[in-house]
């Protein structure tokens, strides 16, 4: 490399630098705007926001949509219960997928083909709801917060690049060092796979926090109405919402107005539920790029 | 290799899966020997059903507490409002049903399967005046109620059910007595914005053409409403909606082909005959006509994709000229006050349809028996009969329907006919509109309302009385062929096979190239004949045709 | 041959332990067994009993007569599938949307992340990565009715921006870009996290060390960046083309009209229809299973070529 290269490549760094904000600016800004206008038809008028009145700021302003969303009385109870869920489902989802995927990982591992197939074909057959449900109930999770948790078994996906990730990403070299010294495959795995592998363990949490959070139908069908999670709360007012627009659909009258407060709800209990997920986000986001430190300081 | 090991490995797990759990539904109990089983030991009774979302819930509620009792029963309640048919299917799958499902409404086709394996009761053998007194009386006075609910085999598996608000609640004679639902569409005009420009309401499809066009070379929603350049929308509907669709302007080529609960499109002729209009040349003229005003921008291009919210949301502004809806203040909102109903139009002059307006009937709702139905797990049915029975009376069903004397109704009047509540007396007292006390009261359920309650027992409520007499005056003068093909019409179970198999797959088809063909320009001679191949060939349409013929003339010879 | 050829590949590790006999690489690894109890037992007991449920795709299947009750019926449901009117229809058109979704859906997160990794303004790369991943949160049912307010004729932006009238929702030949263009705009952001993850484990010292060699960012990109993201975004590629059957059915069902049907008509629309709304439950997993078996016939192809040419596995 001649140094005159070399001064050129520093210059192209800066103008670099700002071709990628150029590019982010931008995304940014195609990202954005949808999601400021969700937020903006929350506190509007639906029947203005669909005659196209609405861009910039709310129109026909109104508060009716969250009044309605925050007049139920289970939505207290429905977040306590959905943060509970949560991070028990994801404690319990991401101890599946390390212990599932480690032993995975182990090329010589005898059978690790056959043990492949057998969770990667849950992929893809499934015996659908009921057959499923009776299993459950006979097995007593009906009612119980378990049922949301064991009968997902194994995200299978996310087990593969878990998986993968132990194979292509965690040097080997680390692992054999430790095996030399003595260390058993459980040593090797809690004291150099675990912490080597944090960024996607961060990754994992991340899927498995924001399942649990949304799920609804599982609580649906196995709670049978006790503990009901927040998005089933959210879920209920939109349908009870809705079930008296209905009613007013024919002979009773009022349709209009009470269609008006259901398009209201879409907007405004999709923001409530997902704004918990949005704060807790940038915390957990810190933790993708630990990665290599973390392998420098045990290395 | 791979593919062998999987699936190999599939099939050896499901086999071995069979083997090991071999629980199914368990034995079948066929209780259908056609007498009635004496048993009266059982008095408590689990029920599963549906129940509204605004519900108060049952295990509260005044009026089926006060039935109970009179019956010396009880009854566990286990209801839900949302996904009803999962967990009802998970549970007959089981094998762990209720005595009886409540408001869970099956289809004829599911009672056919239910009651076939002895899973749901026939209630045939107890349909006495000892058991079921109301019911019995009902029925010997209407034989179609009865009619409507037995199956093929002359057997009933399930209460019946229905609403039947009709133009004798405002004092029509029953025998010419139309349904509430006889034409679902009032299409209604901007009179301020004729009145403006110096115009009449349109009585022709022609007229109402210039009209349209007038609207929109003048801007009418700019120039009259002050609303932005260019917004008016001369007119706009849904597509193939039931109460908000274009159907009431397809008049003027003699036929309205309302979205109905048998079959669309379906038309049953003076002379018995059943047909089908979209394969009608007058359905082929009548698109191609329609495809000029959208060309010309006269009709929204958003007719095909827009939600009734968005409807609402355009009329609601003042944009739009002509529409059509359940009745004109809900639509319009503020500027109602300027709207009139727009009469069935007659046909374009020049052509064959000059002077022609045929509006039919769409039929009302059906009366079902697909609310209650008792199961083989049921001891005692003679118990459980008797408690329902007591729903087949008018003040009985009145409050499940609306909620307890006492609470929503105030008082009788004069002809001992039960008040309503008011929206005043509703706020004052409970805080809440008439609506929302109905709706904590309502019960799901084998709720008969026959027309003559509403001149014996309670009124009508006032939007109902409204909209029935705009029927009765207004638009059923417009109707000169009242022929509609009857709701409740019984199917036997090879028909019932039938309809099953093309009935969705033809209405999704029609409805495609309906539009298609409004949109793009209506059919070429051999697109036409290529539609009516493919309806036949494809989605049975023969077959269809055969069916509703068969039982119609059964049904008609019965009466 | 082949399976041994592919052990044998697998590096210096396992060749020294294959010498051992069987049994005693199995006790070897009896921690790793331990390990595995819980996942298998739960996966059996809850994902592998219920398949006996599948069968009802050869059976008549009638709640009350239960799942070995019902009559068999052998291969009637797919006859009649493959005799319904659309069949063909929505078999391409089911593959064509996913075809071009994974076309499009696919390169985009890795883009993104690759430029998102080189931003050097830390908490300008979280808000990007933020606001990127924020879209996932709106649900299906949202998302349609802003694409309706977006699309509309009347009043909605895009036609504002056109300056024309046309009702995108009813244009068949739209149908594929609102759907993919609208999956982008929600799913990359997201897709981007598991990208940006294997980015951090990229040793800063080989940054530092192309630096010095004159490397300009994009060359970073392309010999550093990339071949770290490959193994995960083949494995990404595999997985999508063992879902390509799997069209999401919520956001179709929301975004058709009776015009764009051409286009829109999918079999889990279908699927959803015969079994929720007409309760055909032998029906809907005749053509459920139909479904998978070809997502399982492009799986296997897929990972044959992709192990052929990587060190990535599926199976």
């Amino acid at each position: 490399m001649t140094s005159a290269k070399r001064k050129a490549s520093g210059m192209s760094d800066r103008a670099s630098d700002i071709i990628l904000v150029a590019i982010c600016v931008i995304v940014l800004v195609i990202v954005a705007y949808p999601l400021y206008y969700v937020l903006v038809a929350s506190f509007s008028d639906p029947y203005e926001v669909y005659a196209g009145k609405t861009f910039l700021l709310p129109s026909g302003f109104t508060l009716d949509g969250y009044k309605a969303v925050f007049a139920e009385k289970d939505i207290v109870s429905g977040f306590l219960n959905s943060v509970k869920y949560t991070v028990i489902g994801t404690v319990f989802s991401v101890v599946m997928l390390y212990i599932t995927a480690y032993p995975l990982a182990q090329r010589d591992l005898p059978g690790r083909k056959a043990l492949s197939i057998f969770f990667l074909v849950t992929m893809y057959f499934s015996g659908g709801l009921v057959p499923t449900y009776l299993v459950v109930k006979s097995t007593g999770l009906v009612g119980s917060m378990w049922s949301l948790f064991l009968p997902g078994g194994v995200a299978v996906g996310n087990m593969i690049i878990v998986r993968n990730y132990f194979q292509n990403s965690i040097p080997r070299d680390l692992i054999e060092a430790s095996e030399i010294d003595g260390c058993s495959k459980l040593r090797t795995f809690f004291s150099v796979v675990i912490p080597l592998s944090m960024p996607i363990m961060a990754v994992m949490v991340v899927f498995s926090m924001v399942a649990y959070w949304n799920d609804w139908f599982t609580a649906l069908i196995y709670l049978g109405g006790k503990g009901t999670p927040l998005p089933l709360v959210m879920r209920n007012i939109l349908i009870k919402s809705s079930a008296s627009a209905s009613q007013a659909a024919t002979i009773s009258g009022g349709y209009a107005e009470l269609n008006k407060l259901t398009e209201l709800l879409k907007f405004c209990s999709m923001i409530v539920a997902a704004v918990p997920m949005l704060v807790i986000y940038p915390f957990v986001q810190k933790h993708f790029e630990k990665g290599f430190m973390a392998g420098a300081v045990k290395g | 290799m791979n593919v062998k090991k999987m699936v190999s490995g599939a099939l050896c797990a499901a086999m071995l899966a069979v083997l090991l759990s071999g629980c199914s539904g368990g034995l079948v109990v066929n209780v259908n020997d056609g007498t009635v089983n004496p048993n009266t030991g059982q008095t408590e009774f689990d029920i599963m059903g549906g129940i509204s979302a605004l519900s108060g819930g049952y295990e509260d509620n005044p009026v089926l507490n006060a039935l109970q009792e009179s019956a010396g029963i009880k009854i566990n309640w286990e209801t839900m409002s949302d996904s009803l048919a999962e967990q009802v299917n998970i549970r007959i799958t089981g094998g762990q049903y209720p005595d009886a499902f409540m408001g869970v409404g099956f289809s004829n086709y599911d009672l056919a399967r239910y009651g076939d394996d002895g899973t749901f009761l026939d209630v045939t053998p107890y349909l006495t005046p000892d058991i079921m007194p109301n019911l019995c009386a009902i029925l010997e006075e209407h034989p179609e109620i009865r009619a409507a609910i037995t199956q093929e085999d002359g057997r009933i598996y399930g209460l019946p059910s229905g609403e039947q608000m009709t133009t004798a609640g405002i004092g029509a004679e029953m025998e010419d007595a139309y349904s509430i639902f006889s034409v679902p569409q009032y299409s209604m005009i901007n009179k301020a914005w004729l009145d403006d420009l110096g115009l009449e309401v349109p009585t022709s499809l022609d007229e109402l053409h210039d009209v349209l066009k007038a609207f929109q070379d003048n801007d009418m929603s700019a120039k009259y409403y002050g609303n932005a350049p260019g917004t008016t929308i001369p007119m706009t509907t849904g597509f193939d909606e039931w109460c908000w669709g274009q159907n009431i302007f397809y008049s003027g080529f003699g036929f309205t082909n309302w979205p109905n609960d048998v079959i669309n499109d379906i038309h049953l002729r003076s002379d018995g005959k059943v047909e089908f209009v979209c394969a009608s040349d007058a359905y082929r003229d009548c698109l191609t006509y329609f495809h000029n005003w959208y060309a010309e921008g006269l009709v929204d291009v958003e007719m095909f994709s827009q939600s009734d919210s968005q409807l609402i949301a355009k009329c609601q502004q003042g944009y739009v000229g002509v529409s059509a809806w359940w009745y004109i203040e809900e639509l319009m909102g503020d500027y109602a006050k300027d709207y009139v109903f727009l009469p069935p139009l007659t046909g374009p002059k020049g052509t064959e349809y000059e002077g022609v307006c045929g509006v039919t009937i769409r039929p009302g709702s059906p009366i079902k028996s697909g609310d209650l139905c008792i199961t083989n797990k049921c001891e005692s049915p003679i118990n459980l009969l008797k408690f329902f029975d007591q729903w087949y009376d008018g003040e009985t069903v009145m409050q499940l329907q609306y909620g307890p004397i006492g609470v929503f109704f105030t008082g009788q009047d004069s002809e001992g006919m039960w008040l309503a509540i008011t929206e005043d007396e509703a706020r004052a007292q409970y805080n809440r509109s008439a609506g929302e006390v109905r709706n904590l009261y309502e019960v799901y359920g084998p709720k008969l309302i026959l027309a003559e309650y509403y001149s014996d027992v309670f009124y009508m409520e006032d939007r109902a009385i409204e909209r029935l007499t705009d029927l009765d005056q207004f638009w059923m003068p417009y109707v000169e062929d009242t022929a509609f093909y009857p709701v409740d019409c019984v199917f036997t179970g090879m028909e019932m096979e039938t309809i099953d198999w093309h009935k969705a797959d033809f209405e999704t088809a029609v409805k495609e190239r309906e539009g298609l063909w409004l949109r793009d320009g209506g059919p070429t001679d051999q697109e036409w004949e290529e539609y009516k191949t493919y309806l036949s060939k494809k989605c049975g349409m023969d077959d269809l045709i055969q069916v509703y013929q068969d039982a119609y003339d059964r049904y008609s010879a019965a009466e | 041959m082949n399976k041994r050829q592919r052990n044998q590949a697998a590096g210096p590790a396992a060749l020294t332990l294959r010498r051992k006999p069987l049994g005693q690489r199995i006790l070897d690894n009896w921690q790793l067994y331990l390990l595995l109890l819980v996942p298998v037992v739960l996966t059996f007991l809850y994902k592998y009993i219920p398949m006996y449920g599948i069968q009802i795709a050869f059976r008549d299947f009638k709640a009350s007569r239960g799942y070995l009750g019902s009559e068999w019926v052998g291969w009637y449901w797919f006859e009649r599938f493959f005799t319904s009117p659309t069949c063909w229809r929505m078999i391409k058109n089911t593959v064509l949307i996913s075809l071009y979704s994974l076309l499009w859906s696919f390169p985009i997160p890795i883009i993104l992340s690759l430029i998102i990794n080189q931003l050097r303004f830390n908490r300008f790369k979280r808000v990007v990565q933020t606001v990127l991943y924020a879209p996932h949160f709106i649900s299906v049912m949202v998302i349609c009715g802003m694409i309706r307010i977006f699309l509309s004729p009347s009043g909605g932006l895009l036609n504002l921006i056109l300056g024309t009238s046309v009702d995108f929702l009813t244009e068949s030949s739209a149908f594929r870009t609102i759907y993919i263009a609208s999956g982008i705009w929600q799913d990359a952001g997201w897709g981007c996290i598991i990208y940006l993850a294997t980015l951090a484990n990229v040793d800063p010292g080989l940054y530092e060390a192309a630096k010095v060699d004159g490397a300009s960012v994009f060359q970073r990109i392309l010999h550093i960046d990339l071949p770290e993201l490959l193994p995960m975004a083949i494995l990404n590629l595999i997985m999508a083309a063992g879902g390509l059957m799997n069209v999401g059915f919520e956001k179709v069902w929301l975004l058709q009209t009776d015009l764009n049907k051409a286009t829109s008509d999918v079999i889990a629309v279908y699927v959803y229809q015969q079994g929720i709304e007409h309760a055909k439950y032998s029906y809907s997993t005749a053509v459920g299973l139909f479904n998978t078996v070809v997502n399982i016939v492009l799986l296997l192809i897929v990972n044959k070529i992709a192990s052929k040419a990587s060190d990535v596995q599926f199976v």
